[in-house]
């Protein structure tokens, strides 16, 4: 039987069949990209009991969207910093502590790649386009930028992706403190964009989106690791 | 509070062109109703993206085809209509296959609106394409985001009644209509045009389908009921 692959879904407010409606929303890049690899992807979305969640899951993506809440690496709000979640941010964090405590196949994207980092102990930059060194790293006004990712032999995404890759960049925060996960992946400016967990079954976490760039041996390393 | 084993519930939900932060993509997208519903009730919920095979009905105990944009009329042998004008085929197959998985494996099965026409357009049914210019329902409620109310009376002796009693208060906000329920059972009518707002397979656990959507103003004692049978009791 295929696994079955939870991804996380951010809930938002818009007009949708009735005005300024709560509703989740995903690209639908992600699942698509989970089907392509083999997997059945199923969204998930905010609840207080994760452990039942966890039980139903073969694999679990934690996607991109919003800001975290700076309090949680013991910073104030930046000025850029603004829409969090602190529900959200408790939702995911506690996804992310069971999935690592059960060994769950484990895929972090951008938000979700910035709290593993958080979790671990780690740090954020709160706006890259006004951080020293970062200014060029990517994304201002909400336009998407490429750059070259150099990534770490003796690593899993070395071993799905080799040893340079072009990623995407739709962010402007970014990790300046990995705590005590395994730097794999940095841009020519020193941002961290890719880490992993020191003898964990499976664990992948990117600063960029591998889901728009058509990275499928990404998802076909999540699935075979999910199977079972 | 129920306790033990959850049921896992799934919820189908759209996929379409969507603009939201600085994100300009097709999205799933799903109002929160659905899920927080299900878990207040008991259950798990996992929501389905379009394009997911019934491969799906192996992992959960019930599933919820929820409301969303128009059927494409083909289904029930109609062209186009000029206010049908948005639909995804994609949503559509998967959702078709959903239900025939969940029928034909007696799994309990919750349609809403757009889900409620499809269970019955694909069981011999046909909708109205526009019920403000369909004579006699032209005054049926609100649609295109204007949310109006009715009342909804229940036929006796049906699953619904059990559940709800014989007298409803429900929420409108579609356009089209279901005309003829095929070779579904008719469970209840608006009270003020005789519209058809559910219909029931008897015969089978749970398989309702309901024209409002009762997520949205606290009919709980339909979802707990769906839940309770997808656990393995009930009524």
């Amino acid at each position: 039987m295929r696994p079955l692959i939870g991804i996380t879904t951010s809930v938002n407010s818009r007009d949708y069949e009735t005005p300024n409606q709560s509703v989740v929303i995903l690209p639908e890049n992600y699942p698509k990209a989970i089907r392509k690899a083999g997997g059945i992807p199923l969204l998930i979305s905010e609840c207080d009991d994760v452990d039942e969640l966890l039980d139903c899951l073969d694999g679990l993506v934690i996607s991109g969207g919003r800001d975290i809440n700076p309090n949680l690496y013991s910073q104030t709000p930046h000025e850029k910093t603004t829409d969090f979640s602190d529900i959200q941010d408790s939702w995911e964090i506690s996804l992310i502590e069971g999935a690592i405590e059960r060994g769950l196949p484990l895929l972090c994207i951008c938000r979700g790649h910035q709290l593993l980092c958080v979790i671990r102990g780690g740090q954020l930059f709160q706006d890259l386009p006004t951080t020293e060194g970062y200014e060029e790293h990517g994304a201002t006004g909400g336009n998407w930028s490429e750059h070259i990712i150099k990534l770490e032999k003796d690593s899993l995404i070395f071993e799905l992706l080799g040893s340079e890759i072009r990623g995407n960049s739709g962010h402007h925060q970014g990790v300046s403190d990995a705590g005590d996960l395994r730097v794999v992946g940095k841009t020519s400016d020193g941002l961290i964009e890719a880490v992993e967990l020191n003898d964990y079954p499976f664990l992948i976490s990117t600063q960029w989106h591998p889901e728009m760039l058509g990275q499928d041996s990404v998802f076909e390393g999540l699935i075979q690791a999910s199977s079972r | 509070m129920p306790v033990g084993n959850s049921p896992v519930i799934g919820i189908t939900c759209p996929s379409r062109p969507t603009k939201w932060a600085n994100w300009d993509l097709d999205a799933v997208v799903l109002p929160t109703t659905y899920h927080k519903m299900v878990i207040q009730c008991g259950g798990i919920p996992l929501l389905i993206p379009p394009g997911c095979s019934s491969e799906v009905m192996n992992r959960i105990d019930g599933l919820i085809i929820s409301g969303g944009p128009d059927i494409n009329p083909q289904i029930y042998g109609q062209n186009s209509g000029s206010y049908t004008n948005e639909i995804y085929p994609a949503q559509d197959d998967s959702e078709i296959e959903l239900i025939k998985s969940a029928i034909d494996k007696d799994v309990p099965l919750l349609c809403i609106c757009r889900g409620f026409q499809l269970l019955c357009a694909i069981n011999g049914g046909e909708l109205h394409q526009h019920l403000p210019e369909t004579v006699g329902y032209e005054n049926h409620g609100g649609w295109n985001g204007r949310v109006t109310e009715h009342g909804v009376d229940i036929i006796k002796g049906t699953k619904l009644e059990k559940i709800m009693g014989t007298h409803i208060t429900a929420n409108s906000t579609h356009h089209q209509g279901v005309s003829n329920a095929g070779n579904l059972l008719i469970s209840a009518y608006s009270s003020h045009d005789n519209l058809i707002e559910a219909v029931e397979f008897e015969e089978l656990r749970f398989c309702i389908g309901v024209q409002w959507h009762p997520e949205r103003i606290k009919h709980t004692n339909l979802y707990l009921e769906f839940i309770e049978t997808a656990r393995g009791s009930s009524l």
